[in-house]
């Protein structure tokens, strides 16, 4: 088990009602069933349609869901954007 | 059908007159940029200077501008670029162009020279050219205060008085920023437009029209993309998902990643200094942000600026961007331009090659390097002319962050390849929206066209590149744009094995992007999902503008551009990106993290009917209905 720091942003700090915790987890997708554990079904409907980052890269630098996540290491879930 | 009332202000002569818009032009080209462009060719001699008193800007706007529909309220300025000598074309919301049209015109053409400093008053049908001699010296903010509080402005602050190369105009706290058109005005003593008026706009079909325009409201309202994630984020919210992609430029471009990106990211700028979202009148995305700077509120910054003034100069600091942006603006400057000029700057140090007084990771001094440049003092008079002539002068060609002189926007093309070619092709220089903003379709959005692969690139580009010059040549805003991603996606989220699926498999798509571009002569019909735009037009204008032909008036605007460049001396050897780019991978374990121009370009030139000298073939005009501009160039 690795100690991470998961941050939430955007709509889905609507279901969290917390900006950030701490969590003892191995994957990324650990992290999904603690949202769908503790903040219901839609809440991990919507985590797993953001863009989720561990230490600033997109999972999918890793192996996605299956991202082993080591100590220390910080896990955010943004919303998608658009821009110009 | 109403033809744009155009009039042609000589600032030598004091004349003022109506220049027609012939029939043809307007049905061809239609407005904004891609009718500019047109009049440009037509108005002025080849290889005229920029600064030259016969030099020609024209303001103008596009047919639906100020009619009401969503986000319209777009109005262009073109001119010739000082940096790369070749087409300027900057853009720009706010009230002034609706205010524009409202005043009974759909464009000024503005050639000579004052003597002494002038402003332009538009009010209700009437032009006069006033003394603007207590305007001049001042900066953007004051000059507007002291123009008609209910009058569209259009002032340059000191940066365009001085000359700035990429000096800007400010619209109240919009800008049209890019491209340096600022130091043409203040070439010719020209502080500011105003415009005011209470006439109609015309509308051929107007109530279906109107309820054409509730419809498309509502889908945009209720597309994640401009109902959602722009009104919450703004383009500010692009900071960490390009970072996640390693596409946020760091360090002038020497890196694609940066570890404190947060800290400077529209998330953060959400949860500390925003206090609500704005935006243009008529517009329902209001991606504005509105931020606290010492106790009052002020326009927020975009990705672009925060991204240049943060990870590229290797700091976050989130207060002193949104300073670095609000004094751009007061001053007239570009922030893309001269937050990159400042990174490459920065470069010269940290190479030992030249010291400017910057330093990447310290951004504190940056408000006096700001105020120097703009009014061109001491050695900051040779930061004023951009990253290109630097390189010229001082060599490090292979880092200066541009494209034919106009500096590449916040989007590290390593991780974005499209991007890249659409920098490198675009007419204007290094824009990532004239470019075609591929980097939506490659690393910022929730599809993900395998960034690092060129397959079918040119042929996404071109298409991009099209569909946005017709935005705005229409006077859209190019977020409005942005739901042709279809809403599914973001149902399903970039994480889903579709989504994923569809980003892999679109590098297959070339064949299918070049059937679509050929068949549009058969593309007689509108839709809300595709390009809305085409539908207003058409009920706007009476003009039977369909979605294939609304892509043709696209295409039109891109060569017409590349025709007028062509003209002055830009040649394929201008569609061209720094080696940092080009040769050096931005991961080097990873081969393909650089941008291919060699296998992107020629696939590029043939799927615009272009030849190797990037020159339109006589079969693509003639199909364009532009024979007349067959080698002229």
């Amino acid at each position: 088990m690795a100690k991470v720091v998961v941050k939430y942003r955007g709509l889905l700090v609507d279901f969290t009602k917390l900006d950030e915790e701490v969590l003892n987890v191995n994957q990324i997708k650990d992290i999904l069933k603690h949202i769908k554990l503790c903040y219901g079904p839609e809440a991990e409907k919507k985590a797993k349609s953001m863009l989720i980052t561990i230490d600033g890269d997109s999972m999918f630098m890793r192996k996605g869901f299956k991202s082993k996540l080591n100590d220390g290491e910080i896990v955010q879930f943004f919303p998608i954007c658009g821009g110009g | 059908m109403t033809l744009p009332n155009y009039m042609k202000i000589n600032l030598s002569t004091g004349e003022i007159a109506p220049y027609p818009i012939p029939e043809e032009y307007y049905r061809k080209f239609l407005g904004g940029k891609a009718l500019a462009a047109r009049l440009l060719l037509d108005l002025t001699p080849a290889g005229l200077d920029p600064l030259d008193p016969e030099m020609v800007v024209i303001v103008n706007t596009g047919p639906l501008n100020g009619t009401g529909a969503p986000s319209t309220s777009r109005f262009n300025l073109t001119s010739k670029n000082i940096a790369t000598g070749g087409i300027a074309s900057s853009n720009c919301g706010g009230t002034f162009g609706g205010m524009l049209r409202r005043a009974g015109y759909e464009g000024l053409i503005i050639t000579g020279k004052a003597e002494n400093p002038v402003r332009i008053d538009v009010s209700d049908g009437d032009i006069s050219i006033l003394d603007a001699g207590e305007l001049w010296g001042t900066d953007t903010e004051h000059a507007q205060e002291k123009l008609p509080k209910h009058a569209g402005k259009l002032v340059i602050g000191p940066g365009g008085e001085n000359m700035v190369r990429f000096a800007g105009l400010a619209s109240g706290e919009r800008m049209a920023g890019r491209c340096g058109i600022g130091a043409v005005f203040g070439s010719k003593n020209l502080k500011a437009i105003t415009a005011y008026g209470t006439r109609e706009i015309p509308i051929a079909k107007r109530e279906k029209f109107y309820k054409f325009v509730k419809r498309w409201v509502k889908f945009l309202k209720g597309h994640t993309m401009t109902g959602d994630a722009l009104p919450h984020f703004g383009s500010a919210g692009l900071v960490n998902k390009a970072n996640a992609t390693h596409a946020l430029p760091t360090k002038n471009f020497q890196e694609g990643y940066y570890a404190k990106a947060d800290k400077v990211s529209g998330e953060t700028l959400a949860e500390t200094l925003l206090t609500r979202n704005s935006g243009c009148i008529s517009c329902p995305i209001r991606c504005e942000r509105r931020v606290m700077m010492d106790g009052r509120e002020v326009k927020g910054p975009e990705f672009e600026t925060m991204g240049f003034f943060g990870p590229n100069m290797g700091a976050h600091d989130l207060e002193t961007i949104i300073r670095l942006n609000w004094l751009c603006d007061i001053l007239g400057l570009d922030t893309i331009s001269a937050a990159s000029t400042i990174s490459f700057a920065m470069e010269l140090e940290q190479r030992g090659i030249k010291d400017f007084g910057v330093k990447f990771g310290d951004v504190s001094n940056l408000e006096d390097v700001l105020r120097k440049i703009a009014n061109r003092e001491g050695i900051y008079t040779e930061l004023a002319n951009g990253s290109k002539w630097l390189s010229e002068k001082y060599g490090g060609k292979e880092f200066a962050m541009h494209a034919k002189g106009l500096e590449m926007a916040s989007y590290e093309p390593r991780r974005s390849v499209g991007m890249g070619l659409g920098y490198a092709t675009s007419n204007r220089g290094g824009c990532h929206l004239n470019g075609g903003y591929m980097a939506l379709l490659e690393c910022i959005g929730v599809l993900s066209i395998r960034p690092t692969d060129h397959r079918a690139k040119a042929e996404w580009t071109v298409f991009m590149q099209n569909a946005l010059e017709a935005m705005s040549t229409a006077g859209c805003c190019l977020f409005s744009g942005q739901t042709f991603i279809p809403q599914i996606l973001f149902n399903l989220g970039p994480n889903h094995w579709i989504t994923r699926l569809l980003g892999k498999a679109a590098v297959h798509t070339g064949l299918v992007v070049r059937l679509l571009l050929a068949i549009r002569p058969i593309m007689l019909f509108n839709t809300l999902f595709l390009m809305p735009h085409a539908e207003a037009l058409r009920l706007a204008t009476g003009l039977p503008i369909f979605t294939g032909e609304f892509l043709n008036i696209g295409e039109r605007s891109y060569n017409v551009e590349r025709i007028y460049n062509l003209r002055e001396g830009l040649t394929e050897k201008d569609d061209a990106l720094p080696k940092r780019l080009t040769d050096n991978p931005q991961d080097p374990s990873d081969k393909n993290t650089v941008v291919p121009m060699d296998k992107l370009l020629p696939k590029y030139y043939q799927t615009r009917g272009w030849n190797a000298k990037s020159q339109p073939k006589e079969r693509t005009l003639k199909r364009l209905g532009m024979i007349d501009l067959w080698q002229k160039w």
